[in-house]
């Protein structure tokens, strides 16, 4: 592994919300690496900073020290344009409250990536078909988001997060809202995916179990990350 | 970009189900206002080009288009009339040239009727008197029927202080006529210029001459082409002075300038409406951006660029504006010609010169009002553009 190169790299991350005296110093130092095809779990307590380390590795939020590198280069050194094709091109997100948009049906939820990428709705349809079939929702594809239930949102959003191909999925507790049956079929669903995917998995849970099966455990730990 | 994305986003970001009711409540009203204010305006705008034609229109179906005369009010000569004929009739567009003797009289028609008249005589006319209709009924006359006509030039006053009056000359009414406007149906006679001579005692008087152009022809572009021809051929002659050829319609610029100004003060007030609208609109698309924030915030996360997020924003602003708009528009429309065909609209000739008003719809005045509120819906839709633009996509994600 140590001699692949990291697809997405967090060195010496500092982070603080607030100004003043009112600040919070959330990461104190964290640093990570993700390989290709290397699947890692975060764990810590609620208000650790999982959220905002993710958001951080994720390019929606700046560091307040430290840097971010996708593939080697460091995306708060370029354009906010430029960021924004990174993170569609290199990032994938699962949140722990799907996120799909209410508006769209499921299967234009997933071909959304695509199309913000500039592919024609056709071609993006098409290759969201793909997906939908692959988490085994197709047949719910016309259907929008509030038809359908948690479990089936969840896969929706993970298919999505899939859509570009990235080269780093971040899941932030993507079973976190949804009940013991449901959480099982979306994480075995997940570490089928990444294992058949040559593609980073990063993923913040409660859960020691998907801890686990995860290949690297990394714990945040008063604003720094160890292994687990 | 991908413009289905951006116009879906927008579109059913507006319609969203998923919106409280005060938020549809409000994105209604936006709808709602704008589009009463946009029928407001071309409704305004219609019914006072429809005024403003109607006076134009019978001022241009009794009067030449052009008028010449001597400055100062002098009468033309025979020689003149030649002059200003052939010069006249040179010019493209030109349909005739009609020699006038126009002065007031008095009439009187059945027993004890008097009025005071304007007598126009035409060279183009033949004998008889035509009165306007308001005329003939104080006169208590119809056609066939005679009036006498009394000029000032017969009047004089005698050493006993009683008035005389030499000349009475009594004339047929061969026809009782619309003219269009209150004045002339109140006061206006025409007959041959013979008849007007005999009646003024005048054997060769001329008191202007009116050219007749083309529907096509610009009466403006006419009588300035006129006018520098009589200047040269007077100069050229070595007169001292010349005819002059002004276009009708300028005897009544006033009327029209007032006429404008009037329709512009209250196009200023019914813009108002929009104003009051557009503030409306400006709440209305805060709170669905607001509503939106999350949205907003994940598609930034799948690598939404800034420009398609403020893109999106104006959109929202653009589609509410532009249903309204259309909304607006058609009420107009429909308004006009419900008005025109159902519920006339009657005036007070001896007001406002003409009895009826007629709305006159017209496209471009309904383009340049909804083009003008379409990009002040635009420049309003700005500022939560911004907003959005300016939000951190990591906020926007935790907002609930
Ligand atoms: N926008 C914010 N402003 C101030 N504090 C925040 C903000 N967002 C999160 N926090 C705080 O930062 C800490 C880390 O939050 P978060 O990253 O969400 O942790 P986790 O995901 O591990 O629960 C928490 O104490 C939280 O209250
Ligand atoms: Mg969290």
């Amino acid at each position: 592994m140590s001699d692949a190169r990291p697809v997405l790299s967090g060195r010496d991350i500092h982070f603080t919300y607030g100004r003043g005296a009112d600040t919070l110093h959330v990461l104190k130092g964290a640093s990570i690496d993700l390989f290709p095809g290397g699947l890692t779990a975060v764990m810590g307590p609620s208000g650790s900073g999982k959220s905002t380390l993710l958001h951080v590795l994720g390019l929606l939020a700046r560091p307040s020290s430290g840097a971010v590198l996708i593939d080697g280069r460091d995306p708060w050194k370029t354009s906010e344009a430029k960021r924004s094709r990174m993170r569609n091109q290199n990032l994938g997100f699962v949140f722990q409250f799907h996120h799909l948009l209410e508006e769209f049906t499921v299967h234009e939820n997933v071909a959304m990536p695509c199309m913000i990428s500039g592919k024609s709705r056709s071609q993006s349809m098409d290759i969201a078909g793909g997906l939908l079939r692959e988490v085994g929702i197709e047949s719910r594809g016309n259907h929008f988001p509030s038809e359908i239930s948690g479990g089936e949102r969840q896969r929706a959003a993970l298919a999505r997060a899939l859509a570009m191909e990235p080269a780093v999925v971040l899941a932030d507790e993507p079973t976190g809202n949804l009940d013991d049956e449901a959480t099982g079929v979306v994480e075995n669903l997940m570490l089928d995916l990444a294992r058949s995917r040559n593609q980073a998995f990063l993923i913040a849970t409660h859960s020691r179990e998907l801890a686990q099966r995860c290949g690297r455990l990394l714990i945040l730990d008063r604003g720094v990350l160890r292994e687990g | 970009m991908n413009l289905w994305l951006v116009g879906a986003l927008s579109v059913r970001q507006v319609v969203s189900r998923s919106h409280s009711g005060f938020v549809r409540f409000v994105g209604v009203l936006s709808v709602v206002g704008i589009a009463i204010g946009v029928a407001a305006l071309i409704i305004l705008r219609s019914f006072m080009d429809g005024f403003t034609g109607a006076i134009r229109h019978s001022l241009e179906a009794v009067n030449p288009a052009v008028h010449v005369y001597a400055p100062g009010g002098g009468a033309l000569g025979p020689s003149d009339y030649g002059l200003v004929r052939e010069l006249a009739l040179g010019i493209p567009g030109t349909t005739g040239v009609e020699a006038v003797l126009e002065r007031p009289a008095v009439a009187s028609g059945a027993v004890g009727t008097v009025a005071g008249v304007m007598v126009r005589g035409m060279s183009g006319s033949g004998d008889g008197a035509v009165l306007g209709i308001r005329l003939a009924q104080s006169l208590g006359v119809t056609m066939g029927d005679t009036v006498r006509l009394a000029s000032t030039a017969g009047v004089s006053v005698s050493g006993m202080g009683r008035v005389l009056v030499d000349t009475i000359m009594p004339m047929v009414v061969v026809r009782v006529t619309d003219f269009g406007i209150d004045e002339y149906n109140r006061s206006l006679v025409t007959t041959s210029i013979e008849s007007a001579r005999s009646l003024f005692g005048d054997e060769t008087g001329i008191s202007s001459m009116g050219v007749g152009l083309t529907a096509e022809t610009d009466p403006v572009n006419a009588s300035i082409t006129l006018d520098s021809l009589l200047r040269e051929s007077y100069v050229e002659g070595g007169w001292p002075a010349y005819m002059t050829a002004i276009p009708f319609m300028s005897f009544h610029t006033n009327l029209f300038q007032a006429l404008g100004l009037e329709s512009l003060a209250m196009t200023i007030v019914l813009g108002l409406i929009t104003v009051v609208a557009l503030l409306n609109l400006s709440s209305a698309l805060t709170m669905i951006a607001l509503e939106h924030r999350w949205d907003m915030g994940v598609l930034r996360a799948m690598g939404a660029t800034p420009r398609m997020v403020f893109v999106t924003s104006i959109t929202r602003g653009l589609s509410i504006g532009a249903v309204g708009v259309v909304i607006g528009a058609l009420a107009a429309w429909a308004s006009v010609l419900v008005v025109n065909n159902y519920f006339p609209i009657r005036l007070d000739g001896s007001v406002y010169w003409v009895e009826s008003l007629a709305g006159k719809f017209s496209a471009e005045t309904a383009l340049v009002a909804s083009a003008i509120t379409l990009l002040v819906c635009l420049l309003v839709s700005v500022a939560p553009a911004v907003s959005a633009l300016s939000d951190s996509p990591s906020e926007a994600l935790r907002y609930e």
